[in-house]
Formats: C-alpha cells, structure tokens, sequence
C-alpha cells in the first residue's frame, strides 16, 4: 500500500511538471527580437480569402466556409458559413474588440465565441502589438518567437529559417500547459493552402484548406 | 414539382432578397389557377435532376463566391444536393436521415430528428411531399409575377427563422412553371442566388443516387 502510494505520488509529481512545461518552452533563451519582426500572414492582402472549413467538435462535425479579409490596418472581417451560403458568424476583430455582426442561436455562447476568437486571433496575428517580452530562438532552423501577455498566457510561432514562412503557432497558458496548436502548410503567393487548428484539453479541431 | 424545389430551399438553406429585386413584378392576377397548377406538377413530378449554379455576395467581398452543381430529387423524400465545383460535396436526405460526403473523406449521417433546425426542415419536406407547401403556416406568402415569370414571395413568420431567413423569393417560367432561380438576402444585405438549368424531369434515377459511402 506504501509503495503504491509512492508511485502514485511520483507519477503525478512528473506528470504534473510535464503537464506544465511542455517539451522545448522552457529551453528558449532571450534574445533582442521585438513582435513588430514578425510579419501576420493576412495582413496587407487586400483579397478575401476563402477555406473549405472542416469543424470537429466531440462527435459532431461541421462541414462549410470560412472567408476572412483585412478591412483596414489590423481590423478582419471574418464569416463562418454553410456549403449551401447560410451563415452560422460574421465578426469583426480589431485588435481591442470582438463585433458580432451575425450569429446563429446555435452557436450564440459565450465560450465557442470566445475559443473561436482566440484561435483567429492566433492565425490573425491582429493584436500581437499588445503583446510582450518577445524573445526569438534559433531552434532545429526555427526561429521561434514567444509572446506574452498578462492574463492571455503565452503565444509561440515558429518561423522556418529555410522557407521564411510561418510554419506552426503554439498557444500556451501562463504557465507552459500547450493549450493550442495550428500548423500552417503549402503556401503559394505567401498564403498557406493547408491550415490545421488544433485544441488540447478540448475535444475541438479546424481543419481549412483554401479554396480560392 | 414546382414544390419540392420550393419546399427543399424553403427548409435547407436560409435566404433572403431585397424589394429591389421586385421591380418589374406585379400581384399575381389568378393565384387559384396558379396554386392549381402547381399542385398538377407536384402531383405529377416523380423525378427531377437539374444542373445549378449557386452565388453568394458578402458586403465585404468584390467578387461573388461562385459554386456549382447538380441537384436531385425522387418522390417521395429523397433528395441530393452535389457541388462539384470548386469541390465536392454532397448532401443526401432521406426522410430523417441527412448523409454528407466530403471529397476524400468517408461519408457521415446522422438524425435530423435530434436536431431542432433540421427536424424544422424535415416537417417542411414533409410538407412538399403532401402538396401543402404554399399552405405552409411557416411563412406569409406574397404572389407576384411579370411578363415571363411568376414569383412567390415567403417571409418566414418566426423570429428563429427570421434570424436567418428574412425574405425567400422564388422564380418560376411563365412557359413551363418550372422553378429558374431562387434569390436569398439577409438583413446584412448579403445574399444568395442559385440559378438551375438543363432540367429534366420524370426520367429514370435510381435510388444509388441517394446512397452515399
């Protein structure tokens, strides 16, 4: 019974500190980079973009379009819809507030509102300027950028040295646990046809893959 | 036949248009005549396939999202709704059933009757299939028509549907009351139009078409 105790003490003792720094986060060192080096992917693309949009949450799944387009400097317009043109969200994203220019009664709830935000936020890169203490590490030919804000926890984009392209964007909580994942591929004219946004500790995934 | 394209739009998406686009029309003369006649081809109709093209404007776009397909219908519920370009994607309804195949995925199913938009859909369908679609309570009906064309006007009556459905028109071909074009527009202004051709009716379709794997 003692050593069972021990054992169960030990396994949560490492996986309570594995759970709070996951692999690679707590190797970065300072460096001089500020986040006005790292450049958003959308920004300054005066086209709407359209992905074929696959939502997976818990069982259900959602099959349908997602359009998003810079209106002006660091403001996006960005639209949830059916195959068939029914609009499930429209929002505007400044880099302070969220506007709600439509939403389906289904999905009117404070937390899907808010994760899809933030995930957007995250592809976006629309309110980084609000962010802080930027460090950058050259890592496996990564050069990786960390963004910190009080109360938002921890960002992570991974910029390859050898293409220059963002390849994928961590988001953390304040003290280390990988809360979500989005790898970003394929890119052509500087936009990525493959996006893939996945959630940890929520049974909640994005596939897109751009359409036009 | 007329219906179950009204009835299949009325219940599958949510649409809308401005009075602009009324220009030209006038209240129908003889909406008895009409409301017979569409009962006839309900009655009458067991298949129907069509090609369309569906169009989607959003204020904060300079282009129109363009898509296209083909759409299939076999009385009394079965239904499939196939977009082919820019990709494909298929919609299948039978009855409370509502199969959906991705390009490259396995298809998926599951139960309209556990969700309450689609089970709305479903007694609309239901609806069509008795030939009671322009007696539908769901909506306020306007007729209207124009040198070439008749249009029914529906304005959905609940505020759950009007959330997303302010205004549905419906044309139909003076020639063969046949249905040409189906205009949705929010209350953004946004709005989608879908425009059928080559339409041929009451030829063989075999239930295969209503199985998706």
């Amino acid at each position: 019974m003692k050593n069972f105790l021990r054992i169960t003490l030990l396994l949560s003792s490492v996986l309570f500190f594995f759970s709070c720094n996951p692999g690679g986060y707590f190797k970065l060192k300072k460096n001089t980079a500020d986040s006005a080096e790292l450049t958003p992917i959308f920004k300054g693309v005066n086209k709407a973009q359209i992905y074929r949009a696959g939502m997976k949450f818990k069982d259900f799944e959602f099959g349908g379009q997602l359009v998003f387009r810079q209106m002006k400097e660091d403001v996006f317009r960005v639209v949830i819809m059916s195959e068939i043109g029914v609009k499930f969200l429209d929002i505007e994203l400044t880099p302070t507030e969220r506007i709600v220019h439509q939403i389906n009664e289904q999905i009117n709830r404070p937390l899907v509102l808010n994760v899809l935000e933030s995930d957007f936020r995250l592809l976006l890169m629309n309110d980084i300027q609000s962010y802080k203490s930027s460090t950058k590490k050259n890592v496996n030919h990564k050069t990786i950028y960390k963004l910190k804000k009080r109360g938002k926890g921890k960002r992570f984009y991974y910029i390859n040295d050898e293409t220059g392209k963002l390849d994928n964007i961590e988001k953390a909580s304040k003290f280390g646990n990988k809360k979500v994942l989005v790898q970003l591929e394929n890119y052509k004219e500087g936009i990525p046809k493959n996006i893939s946004i996945e959630h940890f500790g929520l049974p909640l995934s994005l596939i897109l893959e751009k359409v036009k | 036949m007329n219906k179950y394209f009204l009835f299949f739009f009325l219940n599958i998406f949510s649409f809308t248009v401005a009075f602009a686009q009324l220009e030209g029309f006038s209240t129908m003369k003889n909406v008895e005549a009409f409301t017979v006649r569409m009962g006839e081809e309900a009655r009458t109709t067991e298949t129907i396939s069509s090609d369309f093209v569906q169009k989607k404007y959003l204020s904060f776009m300079e282009d129109e999202i363009e898509s296209s397909g083909v759409f299939k219908f076999k009385k009394d519920h079965l239904l499939r709704w196939e977009y082919t370009v820019p990709y494909t994607y298929i919609i299948v309804l039978n009855g409370d059933k509502v199969s959906i195949k991705e390009e490259g995925k396995k298809a998926s199913e599951f139960d309209m009757s556990s969700n309450e938009t689609f089970k709305k859909i479903n007694e609309l369908m239901l609806n069509s299939v008795r030939g009671t679609v322009l007696e539908n309570d769901e909506f306020n009906l306007n007729y209207l028509e124009s040198k070439g064309e008749f249009l029914i006007h529906l304005v959905p009556k609940k505020k759950e549907l009007k959330n997303v459905l302010q205004n549905i028109y419906i044309y139909f071909d003076k020639s063969d009351y046949q249905v040409s074009s189906i205009h949705m527009t929010e209350e953004s202004g946004d709005y989608t139009k879908i425009m059928f051709k080559n339409k041929k009716l009451n030829e063989e379709l075999s239930e295969d078409n209503f199985i998706v794997k």
